[in-house]
């Protein structure tokens, strides 16, 4: 294969895949197969030149599309992490959603939008230059606006939300651009670092600003994350585990880009450091860790299990975030395991619960319960997902983490470790929320007869799942990749050997932790299975207090609304959607520009004339200031 | 009734450690919030009403004390009083004085264990185990006066049945200054304690007003600051002759209802001890027909004592003969217990309803009877 | 990743020890408890004749394979997690897996219990569930707050560096750290769920919560677990404050088995500290006990550990 191709190969493949699914939309099957074949034949060339090792670094290659306007391709091994996760992750959901699909979404082409933004978020982590990024990433959120009216109530308001949002996304990576080719004459990503080593300060903090809004925006850091719970709650199902474990990873990869590539820690440190802490570093991880805080805190208050999940995405990103802004080898190492690490977990919680939705119809926590009973398998999944969000140490999600909390740890950092780990409590208490409304406690009597989920939804699940229980045996294969990667933006990475992690403070070694769990496995089996099964009963035959059964014991008995009433009470003010509160302000005052505006274009010949006088007393004022002409 | 999904119904009695005694509440949560509350009595429904009216009169004293387990002289007293009306008889002031003694005491016990109770409601497991300690005193007391530990059958119309013994008064005076020296330790313990000022402040709170339209009676409306004590009001026994105050609180809360009973306790021993002191000599026993040829004359009559879960009245009918036409039994209860719990428990979590009926001294059997 | 002997030994010995001291505590809790209370007292014995009983149970009843896992994580987790803390300061396998490793290790017994118990359809176990793990967050700030200052003190997440580095005389951090030696036994307290924060399993309230389905040798498991744990986390506050009991040169036999019969009884000395504050306390609501823990303990550990932070700027 050649390699200075192969970005294009890649792109022709899914486009390909995208303009069958798109033109054969009507022949649903045929979309299907088109969309799973030419991704997975995409995955398979990824996997294929990530395992040879073939990825050449500096090699760029130029499309022309006309004068003077030409797409810049290449992939270095830190765009391959996020490519490979999203190109591995696309042919999974696609298998997933081949059963969901059959019965839905008569009326859009759903494999076809899939494959564009697919296209989309493979360009735009093969970029090389800003323009190209841009265009991508317009190719990328677009489509997936038209995923989001799934027909339930607020769904208007969430695509709203998501346009509105992808607008001011979309105006961020115009403001980057303007900046770089104003200052550089270039597009490129090399000019991209040479604007911020030639630039002041203020350009490198609008750098910084207009980032947080362009990449910010994608991956929900706060306060640009409310569009996320709305967008992510109501897409259509399957696509919405491609939504928040893929395409959220385009945002983590442009911040990395901003603040590691087009910056870089010479220039961050410049501004002063402690410990290697550098105050830009320290806004982004304190930003980062509040992001995780508010997410896991407004995850753990949703009945709507779709946006329970979309809250700890939003919270698995700030973690991401942290990781960033702390840098230094630990910290970022943990920030890179992360994303691969949520791409798995997020995916596989996000399909865990379509399945569940798939068969029941149901989405609200406190309507659902019971699962285990009928979907064991589908639960196995949905477990080792959130045990993995969770960080729990059966699964590779603590690796991640524990990178995380070691870097602030070497830096010193005391205040972010605290609020982190308040946020993995809250981690804790989401995870279980969802657990035990969707899959515990009382069966409904209506869902009494349901089946298993469906093998080919299954089966994405279980490789993901088997994939986050091997890691975390041995949590440095992850690490092979993290490193090269690491060193392609010019950082070192931790020691690690394939079966632990080491980092300043510490050591993890994730063979000896499971081998631990394991003997204590064997022994709690050993005590178990000493004495005799228990003798099954029925789930209504249980506690009464000595009084006969109740009605409708299947829903009165099952406990899943308001399930941490108290901690409601108590959190909600402070909680209580400020952040949502300010957008909304923000988005009063523009409409009422815009209204300002419109009445001025009324065709009022007085309103021109004020308004190209004001115009003409703006330019003479900014040719003043600066060209010196009067 | 709530939207099935989002109600949870928690059935909390009989078989739980939360409840008092053999009754039930249905809950319905809204998250731990108390939606609903129904009251699920009659699990001790014994008939007693019913079977007073096929027993004679004095085979009814022996059904009338297990009316109230904690607290059962008060229903002897009442029935007493309500007979000795329709027939006359005046009661010997040194039995006046006896009875009140035993209903004091009575009171003491059934305080301690109520105040034990909610040192239970809220695991604090210490204050009934220390409590029940003192209580077991004076069942010791009473026993040796009446030989019965908790149904004593000593107050009989026209009297008690013996006189005390000579010792007694001094053992009663040596238990009561044990209890004494012990309470402000208690008073540490539980009442000086923050998670009790957590718990009990502002719980359930309820006015003289609501109070009084809700049949709330005894300890329950002295928290509101209403003064209403029977023994004061329409004294009976001997308390005319005995300087007592009427303890209330203003607040009319969970702290207010367990401190009014807090200081009815040293208000019911400074009335024991100028009982022992001042009680007359003479007889013990006004004349009466035998117990197997006793019989009243047509008529009917209401009596009312106080007991230590609010006031309670004995209605009794008599067509003349050797059986009542009918016993009617008002218990403190049985209001406090079905309409204002639950008009209290809405609105509370979870955790505070097994407090709240604590705080509320509900006596499952006198909803029954 | 080289074990000597000892060490092997260790591995092996130590479920065995937590199993063993873990039941003693309780008997001897129960004895102490009712001292306090005026009351005779079970044996001390009697907590390992009760679980003897309760796995003897001819029948027990589970109401779906979900509970028999609940019960067999709540062991596991407590397993893993009482091999990666040291005793009597022979490290086991605490330098393969640091603080933050332990840290998330204590969750799996409780989130294994969490799910056993959730699966018996239950709501006073939901509910019960819920309680205990929203307490868990009340108190996961104030400790992680101590867990870092500790950590940021010794400049190492390892917990046997740690207590390695509290040998000596007066070097315990409690000397170094008393703020954050009170926050963190203000939060054990709730960790163990002795009152004021025992709403987990209020009896009063939600019938026992989580235990309410379990009996036989379900039961007998989490008895198993509830011994164990308050060995790991009363051992847990003697390694990271009282020097890990390190008192003889732990290079002999002897001296190892000296030290940890030291540890023991802090361990012991910490478990009581917490029974009497126990005994003489009623319990909390949710609410109040997250105002409680977000307030003074929170205050406490985060002046301690500023006190750290600033220090290590070397300001002062």
């Amino acid at each position: 294969m050649n390699l200075i191709n192969e970005p294009a190969t890649l792109l022709i493949i899914l486009g390909t895949g995208a303009g069958t699914a798109l033109l054969l939309w009507k022949v649903r099957w045929m979309a299907a197969l088109m969309s799973i074949i030419s991704s997975a034949i995409a995955a398979g060339v990824v996997i294929h030149t990530g395992l040879l090792g073939k990825i050449a670094s500096n090699e760029i290659w130029e499309f022309e599309i006309f004068n003077d306007l030409s797409l810049t391709l290449g992939t270095n091994w830190f765009s391959y992490l996020f490519l490979a996760s999203i190109a591995v992750l696309a042919p999974l959901v696609l298998i997933y959603s081949w059963e969901p699909m059959r019965t839905r979404q008569k009326d859009r082409p759903f494999y076809g939008l899939f494959m564009i933004s697919l296209v989309g978020a493979v360009g735009v982590t093969m970029a090389r230059d800003l323009l190209t990024l841009f265009l991508f990433w317009e190719l990328m959120t677009w489509p997936v606006i038209l995923l989001i009216g799934d027909g339930r109530p607020r769904s208007g308001k969430a695509m709203k939300l998501y346009f509105g949002f992808g607008m001011l996304s979309a105006s961020g990576i115009l403001g980057i651009l303007s900046i770089v080719s104003w200052s550089e004459g270039g597009v490129a990503y090399t000019d991209a670092v040479n604007a911020m080593a030639d630039g002041s300060t203020g350009i490198r903090i609008a750098m910084v600003l207009l980032g947080a809004m362009a990449f910010g925006t994608k991956a929900a850091l706060a306060p640009f994350h409310i569009w996320a719970p709305a967008a992510y709650g109501h897409t259509e199902d399957p696509f919405t585990a491609f939504f928040s474990g893929g395409l959220s990873k385009t945002g983590i990869y442009g911040a990395f880009l901003v603040v590691d590539v087009f910056i870089g820690t010479t220039i961050l440190i410049s501004y002063g450091s402690v410990n290697g802490l550098t105050p830009i570093g320290f806004f982004i991880a304190i930003t980062g860790a509040i992001t995780a805080l508010i997410g896991g805190i407004m995850a753990m208050m949703q009945d709507d299990a779709k946006k329970l999940l979309a809250y700890s995405s939003i919270s698995q990103l700030g973690y991401i975030f942290v990781g960033l802004g702390v840098g230094g080898s630990t910290a970022t190492a943990g920030a890179l395991y992360h994303v691969l690490n949520h791409t798995a977990f997020k995916a596989v919680l996000f399909m865990g619960l379509g399945a569940v939705i798939y068969r029941t119809g149901e989405y609200r926590l406190s309507k659902l319960g019971g699962m285990i009973h009928v979907m064991p398998l589908t639960f196995w999944c949905f477990l080792v997902g959130i045990f993995a969000a969770a960080a729990i140490p059966i699964t590779s999600g603590l690796a991640s983490k524990w990178l995380i909390y070691e870097g602030a740890l070497e830096k010193g950092v005391g205040i972010l470790v605290p609020i982190l780990f308040l946020a993995s409590a809250a981690a804790f208490l989401y995870s279980f929320r969802i657990l035990q409304g969707g899959f515990m406690g009382q069966l409904r009597d209506e869902f009494k007869d349901i089946k298993e989920a469906p093998i080919t939804m299954l089966i994405p699940m279980i490789i993901i799942m088997i994939a986050l229980i091997v890691v975390a045996f041995i949590p440095g294969l992850p690490m092979e990749l993290i490193s090269r990667a690491m060193a392609d933006i010019g950082m070192e990475a931790p020691e690690y050997s394939l079966i632990s992690l080491e980092s300043g403070v510490g050591s993890y070694s994730g063979l000896v932790v499971m081998l631990a769990v394991v003997a204590g496995f064997i022994t709690a089996v050993l005590m178990f299975f000493s004495r005799p099964l228990g003798r099954h009963i029925d789930l209504r035959d249980t506690f009464t207090a000595g009084e006969e059964p109740i009605p409708n014991m299947d829903k009165r008995y099952h406990y899943a609304w308001k399930f941490y009433a108290p901690y409601e009470r108590f959190l909600r003010p402070y909680f209580n959607n400020w952040i949502g509160k300010g957008w909304a302000k923000v988005y009063k005052v523009s409409s009422q520009v815009a209204r300002l505006h419109r009445s001025v274009m009324n065709g009022d010949m007085t309103g021109y004339i004020w308004l190209i006088f004001g115009a003409m007393v703006l330019v003479g004022m900014v040719l003043y200031r600066y060209g010196g002409w009067f | 009734m709530m939207d099935d999904f989002r109600a949870t119904e928690i059935i909390f009695g009989p078989q739980h450690p939360g409840i008092h005694g053999n009754f039930g509440t249905r809950l319905e949560l809204e998250g731990d919030l108390v939606h609903r509350a129904r009251m699920v009595p009659g699990y001790l429904h014994r008939a007693f009403e019913k079977l007073m009216e096929q027993r004679t009169w004095m085979q009814n004293v022996a059904i009338v004390p297990r009316i109230c387990v904690p607290d059962p002289d008060v229903n002897e007293q009442a029935y007493a009083m309500a007979i000795e009306d329709i027939m006359g008889i005046e009661v010997p002031r040194r039995a006046d004085y006896i009875r009140t003694i035993i209903l004091e005491l009575s009171r003491i016990a059934s305080h301690l264990m109520s105040l034990g109770g909610l040192g239970g409601a809220i695991g604090l497991y210490t204050m009934p185990m220390w409590v029940n300690g003192e209580r077991d005193y004076i069942l010791d007391l009473m026993e040796q006066l009446t030989g019965a530990r908790v149904y004593h059958i000593f107050i009989w119309p026209g009297g008690v049945r013996w006189d005390i013994p000579d010792n007694w008064p001094r053992k009663v005076n040596k238990v009561l200054d044990h209890i004494e020296t012990m309470l402000p330790h208690y008073y540490s313990l539980f009442f000086e304690s923050k998670v009790t000022d957590a718990r009990l402040k502002g719980l359930a709170p309820f006015d003289s007003r609501w109070a009084v339209e809700h049949g709330v009676t005894g300890p329950n409306l002295r928290a509101t600051g209403f003064e209403m004590d029977v023994r004061r009001f329409d004294p009976y026994a001997a308390y005319e002759d005995i300087d007592f105050d009427v303890v209330t609180r203003r607040e009319g809360d969970g702290l207010a209802r367990a401190l009014v009973r807090w200081n009815e306790v040293r208000q019911s021993i400074r009335i024991i001890r100028q009982a022992l002191e001042d009680i007359p000599g003479g007889e013990h026993r006004a004349k009466t027909p035998p117990p197997l040829a006793f019989m009243v004359p047509p008529g009917d009559s209401y009596a009312r004592v106080e007991s230590s879960k609010g006031e309670y009245g004995y209605y009794v009918v008599s067509k003349g003969g050797k059986y009542p036409y009918r016993v009617h039994v008002r218990g403190p209860s049985f209001t406090h217990g079905i309409d204002v719990l639950e008009q209290l428990l809405p609105g509370n979590e979870i955790s505070d309803v097994a407090l709240i009926t604590g705080t509320l001294e509900v006596c499952p059997p006198d909803i029954d009877r | 990743m080289t074990f000597s002997t000892t060490s092997w030994v260790m591995i092996f010995l130590t479920p065995i020890l937590a199993f063993i001291l873990g039941h003693l505590f309780l008997g001897i809790s129960r004895k102490f408890t009712a001292r306090i209370h005026r009351r005779v007292g079970p044996p001390v014995m009697q907590q390992f004749i009760d679980v003897m009983k309760l796995f003897g149970k001819r029948e027990s009843t589970t109401h779906s394979w979900v509970q028999d896992m609940g019960a067999l994580f709540a062991v596991i987790g407590v397993i893993a997690s009482i091999l990666f803390i040291p005793i009597g300061g022979e490290a086991v396998l605490s330098f393969q897996g640091d603080l933050i490793v332990l840290a998330y290790l204590l969750v799996i017994a409780p989130l294994g219990m969490a799910l056993g118990t959730g699966a018996t359809g239950n709501p006073n176990s939901a509910i019960g569930v819920s309680r205990g793990l929203m307490l868990m967050m009340a108190y996961e700030l104030p400790f992680a707050m101590v867990l870092v200052a500790v950590m940021l003190y010794y400049d190492t997440a390892s917990l046997g560096d740690i207590v390695a580095a509290q040998k000596g005389a007066f070097n315990w951090a409690i000397l170094a750290l008393p703020l954050s030696a009170i926050a963190a036994d203000l939060s054990l307290q709730a960790m163990l769920g002795e009152k004021p924060f025992d709403q987990p399993v209020a009896p009063s309230e939600i019938a026992s919560g989580p235990m309410v389905e379990f009996g036989g040798k379900y039961l007998g498991m989490l008895m198993v677990w509830h011994a164990m744990s308050i060995v790991v986390e009363a051992g847990l506050f003697v390694d990271l404050f009282l020097g890990g009991g390190v008192i003889f040169p732990g290079d002999s036999v002897l001296g190892l088995i000296g030290n940890i019969i030291v540890w023991a009884i802090l361990a012991l000395m910490m478990w009581l500290i917490s029974v009497s504050i126990n005994t003489v306390f009623g319990r909390f609501k949710m609410g109040q006990s997250l105002k409680f823990y977000w307030g003074v303990p929170t205050l406490l550990a985060l002046l301690s550990l500023s006190y750290v932070v600033i220090s290590n700027l070397g300001v002062i």
